[in-house]
């Protein structure tokens, strides 16, 4: 095993770590049509509307390996323009850097730390994001072996841990209630959520073996909504449904209820645990991948300054929306956003390949089969 | 230069040692009337060999010439014609001899001098396995490896470091085991060392470590031969230092630090179980006293009720606040670590006991500090003494812990630890990854380093470590 | 990609963390010595106040070093207020510690605030972060909150201990309803039906004091079940009723039934006069269908269960093979009797369906239920059902005959 490459194992267990997530903090997923206790099998659809979704990028970044995406980005649109959109990439993930602060800050002011200030919680986790951004993405990547594989069987754990809540028998009657069309709305705006792609065409330049991007993909999104299903058919089970539905954090109130014999009351903290342990690993990868964006973008060669902006800029902007707004609560509004990051995931690459289609014979030369000659 | 005048040599040998007086000059005619002048240190010479085999043949030796060195008895020598290259050898328990006429010097080694015994292992001690421990001579250090490794592919590569101690280092590993890419490195970095002096294996650790300023090091130590030796088989390398009973062994894994040389001679579920309770203790020894902490702290919903009931009855009247108390607690316990280590053995006992059950008992009932932190804090003090190879990390790292944990309870703790397990495997010892087989995860490494396979299904080297023709253990070593 | 200089960083992290000692204002730090951790509270209603009732453990009088004379191991602090939240802060003015509810195990409200309507409350269940999920509610019987929580007639240390150990979750007998809040809310968010809550009453007990003269005592009692409709108050079930209930939810495990005796002469009638044997059951599965028969719904109550027969009284002779069935017979006509009651209360006296039949009938005839689904109240009204219980007794014991049968066979 080489030193400096990532193996597909440690691709795939951060990808579904990604997407799981997403699951366990707000899950917007219970409200999404049908709002019943159909929600499951939404989930499972999504998948099918997930990798469809993702093959613009897949199939750029099969043709171009050995490259990332911002490289091919701007190979193929030139220098000028792929500047203009590298540099608008490089906004959204700064965006979504702050969105998963603020996040986080939320979550742990609710359940952990009530009467902490937001600037000291927001602190820690930037502390961890820049001395996660000093090791860079390979070692991220080998860092997450370790750390994403404890955090997720501690998950495992805690959802086996309050099966003893579980009455199946609310799932039924199964997809009696429900309207093929509700069914796919639902499937279509699950998939919004949990579309996630970057990991891969950033950092599939270091892979091992870049001919198995498709097959890493495919097996990431099978177990992550495989576990986000049972996630969600647990808590609604032990909850109730409209219970499920009117609380913010879902996961945390299953776990709030795992009583046994008056050892293991209330450790809904394990649950928040190991949620922050993966969540400041993303954190700290999207601050990296918007760095490289800005980077290729206003052509800067330091990392010294443009490091310490990014993280200024974090700090204040998350302070500010942490101390006015509160996440998770104007479900309609959480949904039209959800537009956004489709827009960046799918409709621009697949205008991108639209012009790679044009200028196929220029870009030759970088593709793979020539190179493979 | 040497001068062919035995009494010029005399002078410029007495000059050059800055007329020491343990330098001893001993001038005598051989029965031709050949005038011969012997010079060593007083103390670091055999007299028996001295007096039998070298000096009374020449004594009575009938020759001219440059060939009376053949009539002496010993069987290796230099000729050396430059005199300050004979320093060294003079210095290491050499005799040198000058003959009147020949204008260069032999130099014969018959060092002597009294050494420590071979003995049982302070450090590393172990019930079942063999006992003997490296000393301080840097010979029979080599004495003790060639005798568990009865190959010709053991090889020993010499050098000298340090320009005031002249230490002598030794590299030691199998040849056709070993990375060369591993070797080539661990090279280039000791010819990078311009120091003045190397009096113990840690010197040298501190020049040729990856990183010194991180608290793990790339290089584990062993006091032990056949730990030595099990490593080596492994594709490590080894390093000797003349003067220190502890031999460097790198590259290091992480899981090194839990492995003891008994592992592989008990009944391997019993070693399983006995690794599996050093991680846990591990574990326990650095995260306990903030966890605790934070739980009395911040999250008092998760103690069970009882537990909180009695915990808030010991607390009622203590004056100092919790994270106080915990951080006293714990320099109290290092004070208390670092007395025993330095006090007389006559005194060390009782003194112990004073401070552990009399203080501690007092602090009680004084309410100066509640029962259960001095549980907390002596079970984390105990466990650290399971995994002593990592006791610098588990002390600093349980302290960073426990300020985190004052301000943060346990969001920073996990934070923090999140942190730790980022260090961790990013971490490189010479070009293999730190946390090898956990973080680049190995099915076959497993069998050996986290749990213990029985050694008939261990037929493979560790993949990292060795270059891949040599990787099955049961091929014979070419 | 070493962004910043190494030593910077870490002294830029040490920086963090040392200051963040100093602003002790802004921690969430909380010192277990400045907490009240409440183990029971309680709701009431006075005029239009809200009383609240907090049994907080007392640290000094829980030590065991100290033998505690006079001290009482928990003390109560009453708030007042508009709303609970209200009260609960407006305690800070009185009471010295901050009042820690995540220990609350219990919580009791009073009879007038839950006829007056209890979702005005609800929300603060659900809400609030402090309150476990796992607590007890329960209902105080024509009393007051306040006048239940003194009272510890048991071996715990303190009333709110012995109230949590009376509501067990594994019930011995079948005439309790210990419900937590999870459940609760899991039930009182369904569109249709009510939901039964547990109870608890004071009763009197006489006793015999140290003089050996006859005393009474108060001991609490969880008997029962209250009744909620569309959230309010409308009644209660007995004792007797509460287990017909908890044979038709599913809910019953253990529990002593005591039926008629048969008789085995049957020339002197069915039954032996005012004989009564003791069954046990060890075990019990209730399966619920519902069937449309000629347009109109009928349910089934299917019950299996097992048990021992604790005892009888004299004069049954267990030799002969009949008199065993007989038995089960009569266990089977008796837990009828206490199901058809219970479901008659049910339907004609409050008429309230409690029994979750509403989403039975949703995962049977999920068309059919889009139809009919307002009318559920009327239609549960007289819906008629058909109730199959299936007993074995399975363990008599280490006797089969009683003294005065063998020496009757002897003879």
């Amino acid at each position: 095993m080489n030193n400096n490459t990532i193996s597909s194992r440690q691709m795939v267990i951060m990808l579904v770590m990604f997407r799981v997530t997403m699951s366990l903090s707000y899950f917007l997923s219970m409200d999404f049509p049908p709002s019943n206790q159909d929600n499951w099998i939404t989930i499972l659809f999504s998948s099918i509307y997930i990798i469809l979704f993702s093959l613009p990028l897949l199939f750029l970044t099969n043709k171009f390996s050995g490259f990332d995406m911002i490289e091919y980005f701007s190979i193929i649109l030139g220098k000028w323009v792929g500047k203009i959109v590298i540099i608008l990439y490089g906004i959204y993930f700064l965006t979504y850097t702050i969105y998963l602060v603020v996040l986080q800050n939320q979550l742990v002011a609710v359940s952990v730390l009530p009467r902490t200030i937001n600037l000291i919680t927001i602190s820690f986790i930037l502390v961890l994001a820049l001395y996660m951004l000093s090791k860079g993405i390979i070692l991220l990547f080998w860092s997450a072996e370790l750390i994403a594989s404890a955090a997720f069987g501690g998950i495992i754990i805690l959802i086996l841990l309050g099966l003893k809540n579980v009455d199946i028998m609310e799932l039924f009657p199964i997809l009696r209630d429900s309207s093929f069309k509700d069914l796919n709305k639902g499937s279509f705006l699950t998939s919004l959520i949990f579309v996630d792609i970057f990991l891969l065409t950033i950092g599939g330049k270091f892979l091992e073996d870049k001919k198995k991007i498709n097959k890493i993909l495919l097996k990431s999104v099978v177990y992550s909504q495989f576990t986000v299903t049972i996630i969600l058919i647990v808590i609604q089970t032990s909850v109730g449904l409209q219970q499920a539905s009117h609380a913010i954090y879902p996961f945390l109130l299953y776990t709030r209820l795992i009583k046994y014999s008056s050892i293991l009351e209330r450790i809904d903290l394990l649950y928040v645990i190991t949620w922050l342990s993966l969540h400041g690993g993303k954190v700290g990868l999207y601050l990296l991948f918007s760095l490289k964006c800005f980077k290729e973008g206003l052509n800067i060669k330091k990392n010294k300054l443009i490091t310490l902006c990014l993280m200024i800029i974090v700090l204040i902007v998350s302070n500010l929306l942490a101390n006015r707004v509160v996440l998770g609560i104007n479900i309609v509004l959480l949904t039209d956003m959800l537009y956004i990051p489709f827009i960046f995931t799918t409709i621009l690459p697949c205008f991108i390949s639209i012009v790679y289609f044009f200028r196929r014979k220029t870009l030759k030369k970088y593709t793979i089969e020539e190179r493979q000659l | 230069m040497i001068s062919e005048d035995i009494i010029i040599n005399k002078i410029n040998i007495k000059e050059l040692f800055n007329n020491t007086s343990d330098l001893v000059l001993y001038e005598f005619k051989t029965v031709s009337e050949i005038s011969i002048l012997i010079g060593y240190i007083d103390g670091m010479i055999d007299t028996d060999i001295l007096n039998s085999d070298l000096i009374k043949p020449l004594k009575e030796s009938k020759k001219i010439g440059q060939s009376i060195i053949s009539e002496v008895y010993i069987s290796k020598y230099k000729e050396i014609k430059d005199l300050k290259q004979a320093i060294r050898p003079i210095s290491t328990g050499g005799v040198i001899v000058f003959i009147d006429g020949i204008d260069s010097s032999y130099t014969f080694n018959i060092g002597q001098w009294s050494k420590r015994s071979i003995d049982i292992a302070q450090n590393e001690t172990s019930i079942r396995g063999p006992q003997e421990a490296f000393i301080e001579d840097i010979g029979v250090n080599k004495t003790l490896i060639r005798r568990k490794v009865k190959s010709n592919n053991l090889v020993f590569e010499d050098y000298t470091l340090g320009n005031v101690t002249n230490t002598d280092i030794s590299l030691v590993y199998i040849k056709t085991i070993v990375k060369m890419e591993v070797l080539e490195e661990l090279k280039s970095r000791l010819q990078r060392i311009k120091t003045d002096k190397i009096i113990d294996s840690g010197n040298i650790e501190q020049y040729i470590d990856d990183d010194i300023s991180r608290i793990f090091a790339s290089l584990s130590y062993t006091e032990r031969p056949d730990i030595l030796v099990g490593k080596m088989s492994e594709g490590h390398i080894g390093v000797l230092c003349d003067g220190s009973p502890n031999v460097l062994t790198l590259p290091k894994l992480f899981i090194e630090n839990f492995h003891t040389s008994e592992d592989q001679y008990i009944r391997p579920q019993y070693a399983t179980f006995l690794r599996i309770i050093r991680l846990i203790a591990f574990v326990i020894s650095f995260t306990f006293p903030s966890v605790y902490l934070s739980l009395i702290l911040f999250h008092q919903e998760m103690i069970p009720t009882d537990l909180l009931i009695s915990i808030a009855t010991q607390r009622e009247g203590v004056p100092l606040s919790s994270p106080f108390e915990v951080i006293m607690m714990i320099l109290f316990f290092e004070l208390l670590k670092e007395s025993a280590i330095r006090l007389p053995k006559s005194i060390g006992q009782a003194v112990t006991l004073v401070g552990g059950l009399v203080i501690g008992q007092a602090a009680i009932d004084a309410r100066i500090v509640t029962a259960t932190l001095v549980i907390a804090v002596a079970v984390s003090g105990m466990a650290e003494f399971v995994v002593p190879k990592l006791r610098e990390m588990i002390t600093i790292y349980r302290i960073l812990l426990v300020l985190i944990a004052s301000v943060s309870g346990l969001y920073g703790v996990s934070l923090g630890l999140v942190m730790i397990g980022v260090q961790l495997t990013s971490m490189k010892s010479f070009g293999i990854p730190y946390m090898w087989p956990i973080a680049p995860f190995d099915r076959q490494g497993m069998k050996d380093n986290i749990l213990k396979f029985p050694m008939p299904s261990l037929n493979k080297r560790p993949n990292v470590l060795t270059p891949k023709k040599s990787r099955k253990r049961d091929e014979d070593i070419e | 990609m070493k962004t910043l200089n190494k030593s910077k960083k870490r002294l830029l992290v040490f920086i963090i963390i040392i200051s963040n000692i100093f602003l002790t204002s802004c921690k969430s730090a909380k010192e277990i010595d400045t907490l009240g951790i409440v183990v029971a509270v309680g709701f009431d209603l006075d005029g239009e106040d809200v009383i609240i009732t907090n049994e907080v453990i007392n640290p000094m009088g829980s030590s065991t070093s100290q033998q505690s004379s006079g001290q009482e191991s928990t003390k109560f602090v009453i708030g007042q207020g508009k709303t609970i939240e209200e009260a609960i802060l407006n305690t800070s003015l009185t009471f010295d510690r901050e009042l820690y509810y995540p220990h609350a195990h219990t919580i009791i409200v009073g009879e007038d605030l839950v006829k007056d309507g209890f979702d005005g409350y609800i929300d603060m269940l659900s809400r609030d972060k402090q309150l476990r999920e796992t607590t007890f509610l329960m209902v105080a019987k024509g009393a007051k909150a306040y006048e239940i929580m003194g009272i510890n007639s048991g071996l715990s240390n303190s009333p709110g201990r012995y109230l949590h150990d009376i509501t067990q979750e594994n019930m011995e007998t079948g005439k309790q309803r210990p419900l937590d809040i999870n459940r609760f809310l899991k039930y009182f968010y369904r569109k249709s039906g009510g939901v039964v809550l547990g109870v608890v009453e004071k009763r009197d007990k006489k006793t015999a004091n140290k003089d050996g003269k006859a005393d009474t005592i108060e001991v609490l009692s969880v008997e029962g079940g209250v009744v909620l409709k569309e959230k309010k108050l409308v009644g209660y079930f007995t004792g007797e009723e509460m287990m017909g209930f908890n044979f038709i939810v599913g809910e019953f495990q253990r529990g002593p039934i005591v039926f008629q005796t048969p008789e085995d002469d049957k020339d002197k009638g069915n039954f032996k006069k005012n004989h009564y044997s003791t069954f046990k059951v060890f075990k019990n599965k209730t399966t619920l269908d519902m069937e449309l028969k000629k347009d109109k719904l009928h349910l089934f109550i299917d019950l299996k269960l097992r048990g021992a027969l604790k005892a009888t009284q004299e004069g049954v002779d267990l030799n002969n093979p009949n008199i065993v069935k007989e038995m089960e017979k009569s266990i089977e006509k008796e837990i009828k009797r206490k199901i058809a009651t219970t479901l008659e209360k049910a339907q004609n006296e409050f008429n309230v369906d409690t029994f979750s039949i509403a989403e039975l009938t949703h995962r049977k005839y999920p068309e059919l239920w889009k139809e009919i689904e307002d009318q559920w109240p009327e239609i549960f009204k007289d819906l008629d059902y058909t109730i199959r219980v299936d007993a074995s007794i399975n363990d008599v014991g280490f006797i089969n005959t009683t003294k005065k049968t063998r020496e009757s066979i002897y003879e």
